[in-house]
């Protein structure tokens, strides 16, 4: 597993920092200390072994001049008091030895006499060498060992105090680092738990009240600023979202910018759309009131149509009565006519007759005429006769009157004929007259019939047109009223958006101005 | 009347060409701006466009009466003086300009002077 460090807290980063140095203290306490306790401790030994070993050279010397072993022995064993030397010798220049304390301890080989104080380690003893300088004659050596036993248990104390006081630091550096962290980075979460939730759209928390002057109060004091910027943004929104696009954002800044650039915008496009929205509104009103006109006239056509029809159809009906009451005329002429030229043939018959009786009243009056002559000769003779012939001539004179009387008869008879001629010429003509009148109403009422016959082709044919024009005018109206209603939603539609307009201010004095259309 | 520093304009709407053409030659010579129209159709925008001083409205027109039209228009927030240009009776013009709330009527008399004489007192 990698411990990936971006992936620790802020917190937890601190901390591990901090533990980071505190060990990096505890270790350098474990191992600098030491080691320095260590080299001062093997210094102070190597000084105070040298300074002695000089202290014994010049003391001995005289006995190595002299070569009295026991006054050096003497001094040697002055210093078996001190249990940190482990032995110690005296030589002479040619290497023997003049007197020695613990000879059997010392195992290293004799060095050269070297010229000052010299000391050196083997591992369990410090080996200091000096050389006993005689005020005449070669120097000897004196050799110190010095048992580094104390000096461990020293360094081992002083081991064990650095590991517990390293542990201490430790312990308490990790604990201060926590309650540091802890204290550092708590309004650091407190700012991330208020981005957290701006973040998630709340701006209603109170702002943070961190009063420190550092870094985190200074970040908090911007982060108070950036919410109460945000709160007017979001206050100018909530405004915008009312339908105010008057106002201006008085921040600096891209995003103010922006935003007032973005309501400046809306606000040229609102009040074009109103502007818009006023003209369709008027212009939707005006092919309303258009339309209900139109509605209204077609109505009217229709009514008017279905009114011509009525008409048409009573005129088919009177045509259809005009033909029936023609057809009678044209019988009744008809017999007229037949009834005329029989009483015209009668008439004419009735003359022949009256001809006839005109002769026949000839003959009667000749016939008269010649009794009346002869009864006047009667009448002469009777009187020439005498008294014998007058009772002949009485019936002569009767026969005179007869005579007159059949002549007067035949002349009244006569005259009564050509009354009756003229009557029967009259009547002739009359039924002359009577025929050709019956003759011209026939002819009139062929006429008729056949006038009226094309009157009603003409009048069907025009009822026909008529019934046409009324299904294409109720299909008219039809779609005018759809028309109309489609209008009257367009209408509706204008109004409602001209209302929706009115809700936004484009201007410090008035919106998009309501237009309430009746 | 004389011509003034901005020269009145009138819109004449009417659906006769001879009333047009007699109209706008008698207010022409009077130093008046005359926009006509025949349609009354996009009447209330052509008033909002032109801006018009007076605006003269046949009243019997085929598609749409005119006294509707000032009603739509006059409903619609048009501001200029609406008056009303017919042959009907006077009375009744009367009736329909208040029922309209236009600014009145102006009959169509034949007398071109007359016509003059009314819109120079509609304009004062």
């Amino acid at each position: 597993m990698v411990l990936n460090p971006s992936h620790l807290s802020l917190r937890g980063k601190l901390i591990a920092l901090i533990t980071l140095l505190i060990s990096a203290v505890a270790i350098f306490l474990i191992l600098f200390f030491p080691a320095r306790f260590d080299a001062f401790s093997k210094r102070w030994l190597e000084r105070r072994g040298e300074g002695m070993a000089t202290v014994l050279a010049n003391a001995s010397s005289a006995g190595l001049e002299f070569d009295d072993a026991a006054s050096v022995q003497g001094l040697l064993n002055g210093l078996a008091a001190n249990p940190e030397i482990v032995y110690a010798s005296v030589r002479r220049p040619n290497g023997t030895v003049l007197a020695a304390l613990h000879p059997e301890r010392e195992q290293a080989q004799m060095p050269s006499i070297p010229m000052t104080v010299t000391s050196s380690y083997a591992p369990d003893e410090l080996r200091v060498y000096s050389p006993v300088k005689p005020r005449s004659g070669a120097a000897g050596l004196l050799t110190l060992g010095f048992a580094l036993d104390e000096l461990k248990r020293e360094k081992h104390a002083q081991d064990v105090a650095v590991g517990w006081v390293s542990i201490i630091v430790f312990v308490l550096g990790l604990g201060a680092s926590f309650i540091v962290g802890t204290v550092l980075v708590r309004p650091v979460r407190q700012m991330t738990d208020v981005a957290l939730r701006i973040a998630r759209g709340d701006l209603s928390q109170a702002e943070l009240h961190i009063t420190a002057r550092d870094e985190v109060g200074r970040m908090a004091e911007a982060f108070n600023y950036m919410l109460r910027s945000l709160r007017e943004l979001a206050a100018a929104a909530q405004r915008i979202g009312q339908g105010d696009l008057t106002l201006r954002l008085n921040m600096e800044g891209q995003l103010a910018e922006a935003f007032n650039e973005m309501v400046e915008s809306q606000r040229k496009l609102v009040g074009q759309i109103g502007e818009t929205v006023i003209q369709l509104g008027s212009a939707a009103a005006e092919i309303y009131a258009a339309a209900q006109q139109q509605e209204g006239a077609s109505n009217q056509q229709a009514s008017g149509v279905e009114e011509v029809s009525r008409t048409m159809q009573s005129l088919l009906d009177s045509a259809s009565h005009v033909a029936t009451s023609t057809k009678g005329v044209l019988t009744a002429a008809e017999r007229t006519k037949q009834t005329t030229d029989a009483t015209s043939k009668r008439v004419a018959g009735l003359s022949d007759h009256t001809n006839r009786i005109a002769e026949v009243l000839e003959v009667i009056r000749d016939i008269a005429d010649r009794s009346d002559l002869l009864a006047l000769n009667a009448s002469l003779e009777a009187t020439r006769a005498g008294e014998a012939g007058r009772a002949f001539a009485l019936v002569a004179t009767e026969m005179r009157r007869l005579a007159e009387r059949v002549t007067a008869s035949v002349q009244d008879v006569k005259t009564l004929l050509a009354d009756i001629r003229a009557f029967g010429a009259t009547t002739v003509m009359a039924a002359d007259e009577g025929r050709k009148l019956a003759d011209g109403t026939t002819e009139s009422a062929r006429q008729i019939t056949l006038v009226t016959q094309q009157q009603r082709t003409a009048t069907e044919q025009v009822l026909q047109s008529m019934n046409q024009i009324t299904v294409i005018l109720s299909q008219t109206v039809q779609s005018v009223q759809q028309a109309r209603s489609a209008v009257q939603m367009l209408k509706t539609l204008a109004d409602q958006l001209a209302e929706l307009m009115a809700r936004f201010r484009v201007d410090e004095r008035s919106g998009v101005k309501p237009s309430k259309a009746a | 009347m004389s011509v003034s520093d901005r020269r009145k304009k009138i819109v004449l709407l009417d659906d006769s060409d001879l009333i047009r053409e007699l109209v706008r030659e008698a207010l022409e010579a009077e130093g008046y701006d005359i926009v006509d129209t025949a349609t009354p159709f996009g009447f209330s925008n052509l008033l909002r466009r032109e801006k018009p001083d007076l605006a003269l409205l046949d009243v019997t027109m085929p598609t749409l009466r005119g006294d509707k039209l000032a009603e739509i228009a006059i409903q619609h927030g048009i501001a200029c003086p609406i008056v009303l240009f017919s042959d009907r009776p006077a009375a009744e013009l009367d009736a329909m300009a208040r029922s309209v709330k236009a600014a009145g009527y102006i009959r169509k008399t034949g007398d071109m002077d007359e016509v003059v004489r009314s819109v120079a007192r509609f304009l004062k």
